[in-house]
């Protein structure tokens, strides 16, 4: 024991390096454990929550197809196009392989402008089944069960090649989607997408002809949207959860109904340049617009429209706290009247992105007869604020003025739903609704397609590993290579004096301990501080790749596949960093054994 | 005259060398006294070493047997032989690197007698002996010169109570190790102990008792060094220079290294 506490003591920066190393070892290891630990945990919920039936199959959009006119639609502006449309539906069949019973459906969505119904597409279909007796009970096809169907057919691809066998009295359930062929069916391009709580694309492909000289000539737009599904911990609901008539949505709705003041929110670099205000279909009732440092500082200032300062008993001077809430379908516009609102549809997903105080500097009263249908979509109207553009990426950050622009929502307003101080609302959603952020990394500009988002992910994670395992590696072969070394020679030096091979391998198996104790420790300890954070971080960000790669594989065992990658890959960097370690300590176990008299009998 | 402390009767030893057994070793008889200072001298894969690890009790002989005070060594355990019977330098291993000076020559001691202040007297009486300054005692051995890492070796054989002491692979590094072989033969003569050092440097052998070497297997008598061991080794190197007949590779290169000016080696 002297010799080691002697050891220890006079050569500290060495042992310090060595239970630095192996506590890397072991928080890695302990990283992958957990990693592994949860996403198999995962698994098993999803499984016994319910029995995957289907996935139904869809192309993703075939960006090839549409390379020439992307690139064409890259180069202009923004584009946005409103006018009144009425988006068709879609349906979708599943075919189960018992019985060759078939269940199609056909669901659709409806939008009028000129009376303000919420534009709604539906981006998931849940379809859960039962069998009473030999007959399958449907117990609920989709989550908006009361939006008329308008017709236009997709087919998707059936499942005849999935043999199950059904159990009778067992739920069921299949997913499924929109694919991109509906939105070829609308004959005036628009599409107003929802706004889900994940992400989407919506490419607006320009249709072409060619003239007479060949050359092309943009006619049309047409918006192609890859509608992603609900995200997958939606799995874990009940059936009851599904149905809307249940406790669980009631609450929602009834919380929501709380929610009865939101107004739209548009962002402006410059209120002056508002074509409303110089048409003079808007003008200041009282108060100043902001003011060019205003717009430069990013203020916490707005401009509020005539009647929401009105209805909420608001002036110039008043502040107020506005709140995102986003939810996963867009309602074109909300009414300030308690009465005109009602939320019929419960899959609602919200996030609040932070409460934050604006100060009215001015009041003004947008034209009366709003045209909704003009061709402007910088425009003015009732129910609505005005804050430098500047302050709003403040309050909200890149990534989520990226996600609603990408989400596509129409004009610049692109904070559609704000509600004004609902204390009670902040506190419901909380508690109620699942909160989720995209990562910046996926927001990256430029970064949007399905394609270079997997591969960004992957070359993140890959030179991640191979950083790690790199490091790792080298720190445990010189850590192997030291110790063989500086091991052999003391202990010859031992044996050479007398001492038994037995009090030598345990006194460097106590040399051993002492430095792989703490390290575990250690290691183990600040690895389990860390844990719950880089799994988020991981999970997360993995989260929103996985829903890509859901789809474009189209099975649930990609997915499966996907979700377990990450976990398993490190696990098998700790695993091979152990046996690295495992080994070393058995290679120099031998050496030193062999090497005590090979050593010392030297060179002949 | 001393007593007869190793004996060794015709030993032979082999080793497996790429799948071929060499004999390094060839019936092999001879025995060292107390109070000598002997020399094997040769290159290592000659057999030298091998003979030293069988005396170390590190190997056993394929025949014959290795008697210490008159108990066969191959009867006992060969760890408490090294610890009792046998001191053991050797040259390229000599200290604990994380000891202390002090703490390297209690070593051998065990747990209680270490921690007693006699037993520190005792190593402060040795370090004395083999011409250490007390004030190194608390130094590590990165701090010591190699002819002071070997003294405090020697030190720690004394603190046993083995009267032979081992040298394995003793190197001449430096004109320093002159006085190393003078402390070890006054050691022997002044003290009764047998010391047996090994070496491939015939200028190590210059005071030994006796000097063998190992021809083909065979321990032999080396020629008798024409160096008269009573007279001062710290005479001129020209000296030497003018017997070349004698001179080994070690000694020309001793000799093209250094110079004797002004009654001190030189570096050229």
């Amino acid at each position: 024991m002297f010799n080691i506490m002697m050891k220890i003591r006079r050569t500290p920066i060495r042992f310090m390096l060595f239970v630095i190393v192996f506590a890397m070892v072991a928080a890695l290891l302990n990283v992958g454990l957990n990693l592994s630990y949860i996403a198999r945990k995962n698994k098993e919920l999803t499984k016994n929550e319910y029995n995957v039936i289907a996935v139904l199959q869809s192309d993703s959009i075939n960006f090839e197809k549409h390379k020439e006119e992307y690139e064409i639609l890259k180069k202009l502006p923004y584009v946005s196009i409103y006018e009144p449309v009425q988006i068709t539906g879609y349906s979708a069949s599943i075919t189960l392989s018992k019985e060759s019973y078939t269940y199609g459906f056909n669901k659709g969505v409806s939008f009028d402008w000129n009376t303000n119904q919420a534009l709604m597409i539906n981006q998931q279909m849940v379809i859960i089944f039962t069998y009473q007796g030999d007959e399958m009970i449907l117990i609920e096809d989709c989550l908006y069960g009361d939006i008329d169907c308008k017709g236009a057919q997709i087919h998707v691809d059936n499942l005849s090649s999935n043999k199950i066998e059904f159990e009778k009295g067992e739920k069921y359930i299949a997913y499924g989607k929109i694919g991109p062929d509906m939105v070829t069916t609308f004959t005036n391009n628009t599409m107003q997408l929802h706004q889900d709580n994940y992400f989407q694309i919506y490419d607006y492909v320009p249709d072409y002809y060619i003239d007479d000289s060949g050359k092309r000539v943009i006619d049309n737009y047409f918006g192609y949207q890859g509608i992603y599904n609900a995200p997958p911990d939606v799995l874990s609901y009940s059936v009851e959860q599904y149905d809307n008539r249940s406790d669980y949505w009631n609450n929602i709705l009834g919380s929501l109904e709380l929610s009865k003041f939101p107004v739209t929110i548009m962002s402006v670099k410059d209120v002056e340049s508002i074509c409303d205000f110089h048409q003079e279909k808007a003008w200041m009732m009282s108060g100043e617009p902001f003011a060019a440092s205003d717009y430069k500082e990013g203020a916490y200032k707005c401009m509020i429209d005539y009647n929401t300062a009105q209805s909420s008993g608001l002036k110039v001077g008043d502040k107020i706290d506005l709140i995102l809430y986003i939810s996963s379908l867009v309602y074109s516009n909300w009414s300030l009247s308690p009465t005109r609102y009602s939320p019929s549809h419960p899959n609602y997903w919200a996030n609040v992105l932070g409460e934050t105080e604006f100060e009215i500097v001015g009041i003004f009263e947008p034209l009366k007869n709003f045209n909704v249908y003009e061709d402007s979509y910088y425009t003015t109207r009732d129910q609505m604020i005005l804050v430098p553009d500047q302050t709003m990426q403040q309050v909200l950050g890149r990534r989520w003025m990226e996600k609603l622009r990408i989400g596509g929502i129409s004009y610049l307003s692109k904070y559609s739903n704000v509600v004004i101080d609902p204390e009670y609302t902040k506190e419901f959603v909380k508690e109620v609704l699942p909160m989720k952020e995209l990562t910046a990394a996926v927001y990256d500009e430029g970064k949007y397609s399905i394609d270079q988002r997997i591969e960004l992910y992957q070359m993140i994670s890959r030179n991640l590993l191979a950083i790690t395992s790199a490091l790792g590696i080298l720190a445990i072969g010189g850590f192997a290579y030291f110790t063989y070394r500086l091991r052999k020679k003391d202990a010859k030096l031992m044996y050479l004096l007398g001492d038994s091979k037995v009090k030598i391998i345990v006194e460097q198996l106590i040399l051993a301990l002492f430095i792989v104790t703490p390290a575990s420790l250690l290691g183990g300890a600040v690895s389990n501080l860390l844990s719950p954070k880089i799994i988020d971080n991981i999970q997360k960000f993995k989260f929103d790749i996985d829903v890509y790669s859901y789809f474009i594989k189209g099975n649930v065992k990609a997915y499966e596949f996907d979700l377990n990658m990450n976990a398993y890959m490190i696990f098998v960097v700790a695993a091979v960093l152990s046996i690295l370690v495992l080994l070393s300590v058995m290679i120099g176990a031998a050496r030193l054994t062999r090497g005590l008299k090979s050593g010392l009998r030297s060179r002949e | 005259m001393g007593w007869n402390m190793i004996k060794i009767n015709e030993i032979h030893y082999s080793v497996k060398n790429k799948g071929k057994w060499k004999e390094l070793l060839h019936d092999v008889t001879c025995s060292l006294e107390t109070g000598k200072l002997y020399t094997i001298l040769g290159e290592p894969q000659m057999g030298s070493t091998a003979l030293m690890s069988l005396i170390c009790g590190l190997e056993t002989p394929t025949k014959g047997s290795i008697m210490v005070d008159g108990e066969d060594i191959s009867l006992g355990s060969p760890e408490s032989y090294r610890r009792d019977k046998v001191s053991i330098i050797h040259d390229s291993l000599l200290l604990f690197p994380h000891l202390t000076v002090m703490e390297n020559i209690k070593y051998p001691m065990g747990g209680d007698h270490k921690a007693r202040p006699e037993t520190e007297e005792k190593v402060y009486e040795l370090m004395d002996l083999v011409g250490l300054p007390r004030s190194y005692a608390k130094h590590l051995p990165e701090q010591l010169s190699h002819e002071e890492k070997l003294r405090t070796a020697i030190a720690r054989c004394l603190v046993t109570r083995a009267k032979i002491i081992l040298v394995r692979e003793l190197r001449w590094t430096s004109p320093q190790t002159e006085d190393i072989i003078s402390l070890l033969y006054d050691l022997a003569h002044g003290d009764n102990y047998c010391i047996v050092v090994s070496t491939s440097s015939e200028r190590v052998a210059i005071r030994s008792d006796e000097t063998f070497e190992i021809i083909e297997g065979k321990l032999t008598a080396f020629q008798t060094n024409t160096l008269s061991k009573t007279e001062s080794t710290t005479e001129t190197v020209e000296k030497e220079v003018v017997q070349p007949r004698q001179l080994s590779r070690d000694m020309i290169t001793f000799e093209s290294s250094y110079i004797y000016v002004d009654g001190e080696y030189r570096s050229k």
